[in-house]
C-alpha cells in the first residue's frame, strides 16, 4: 500500500468515521495495537478504544464535521490538518481531555488540529495529535476567558 | 488489583468508557443500561461496588439502590449524580457516595480504589 493509498485512509477516517459517524469502519481503518495519546504508547483493543472515542465526540456533537483542510504525504505518514465543526446538543465525555458527563450547552463550536497518522499492513498503526482543546471548551463555556479576553469583550 | 465494578448508565458513551478506564486499571467490569439489567447482572458478576445513575429509563437509580438495600444492603452503591443532589440525598438514600458529573479521570479511580480495589 502506497502513500497515495493512505492518504485515502485518512480522508476516510476524516469523512466516513467522523464526519459521518460510520463505525462499522474501524476495524478496517485501524489495527488491532495502536500507538496514540500524550504518551505515545501502545493501546490494545484498539478498534473498540477509537469506536468510544469518535462515539463519545458525535454523541456530543451529533452535526459533527471535520473538514480535511490539508492533506499532506510522506513516505512513512500522512499528516492531516482538519478543523472541525459542531453543534453540543449532548452530553460529552471526552477520552482526551479525560472528563465524563460535560452537560450540552447547545452552542456551536469551531475548533482545528493536527493528526499524524502512520500506517502498518494497510491500516493505522499510530497517530498522534494535538488539537485545540482549550479553543474547544472555551467556546462551551467550561472554562473561563483569558483576562484580556474579557477586556476586549 | 482484581476488584469488581458494575457500571449503570443509559447514557452509552459514559458507560462504556468508564467500564475502558476502569478496565484498564486493572478492575473486573460488567455494564448494564438500566437498573432492571443491573440488577439482573448482579448475582452473576457479584460486583464489590455499583456506580449507578440516577435518571435511567426503565427502572431509575433510586429504586434500583432501594431494591439492591433489600438483598445485599452491604454492597457499596455510588450514585453518578447531574450535579443536582447533594451528599446528603446519598447518604439518606443509603449510597456510600455520590460522583456528580462532570467528573475527570482522577476522582472516578480515587472513589473506586475506596471500595473495590
Amino acid at each position: 500500500m502506497g502513500a497515495a493509498d493512505h492518504a485515502d485512509l485518512v480522508r476516510r477516517w476524516a469523512v466516513e468515521l467522523m464526519s459521518g459517524g460510520q463505525l462499522d469502519l474501524v476495524d478496517e481503518l485501524v489495527g488491532d495495537t495502536l500507538v496514540a495519546g500524550p504518551a505515545q504508547t501502545p493501546m490494545t483493543e484498539a478498534p473498540r478504544r477509537v469506536r468510544l472515542y469518535v462515539a463519545a465526540y458525535r454523541q456530543a456533537f451529533p452535526d459533527l464535521v471535520m473538514g480535511v483542510d490539508e492533506l499532506l504525504t510522506r513516505e512513512e505518514t500522512v499528516t492531516l490538518c482538519w478543523t472541525c465543526t459542531g453543534t453540543h446538543t449532548g452530553h460529552f465525555s471526552p477520552p482526551d481531555i479525560r472528563t465524563f458527563g460535560l452537560p450540552p450547552t447547545g452552542r456551536a463550536a469551531r475548533w482545528s488540529g493536527i493528526t499524524v497518522f502512520w500506517f502498518h499492513d494497510g491500516r493505522i498503526s499510530r497517530l498522534r495529535t494535538a488539537q485545540d482543546s482549550y479553543g474547544l471548551l472555551r467556546q462551551l463555556g467550561f472554562v473561563p476567558a483569558l483576562p484580556s479576553q474579557e477586556r476586549a469583550a | 488489583m482484581s476488584g469488581r465494578v458494575l457500571v449503570v448508565d443509559d447514557d452509552e458513551s459514559i458507560r462504556e468508557l468508564v467500564a475502558l478506564v476502569l478496565e484498564d486499571a486493572g478492575y473486573a467490569v460488567a455494564t448494564a443500561r438500566n437498573g432492571l439489567e443491573a440488577l439482573a447482572q448482579v448475582p452473576a458478576f457479584e460486583p464489590d461496588l455499583v456506580l449507578l445513575d440516577l435518571n435511567m429509563p426503565v427502572l431509575d437509580g433510586w429504586q434500583t439502590r432501594a431494591r439492591l438495600g433489600e438483598d445485599l444492603p452491604q454492597l457499596p452503591v455510588v450514585f453518578m449524580t447531574a450535579g443536582h443532589h447533594p451528599p446528603t440525598e446519598a447518604a439518606r438514600h443509603a449510597a456510600a457516595g455520590s460522583l456528580p458529573k462532570p467528573f475527570d479521570l482522577d476522582q472516578l479511580l480515587t472513589l473506586v480504589a475506596r471500595f473495590a480495589a
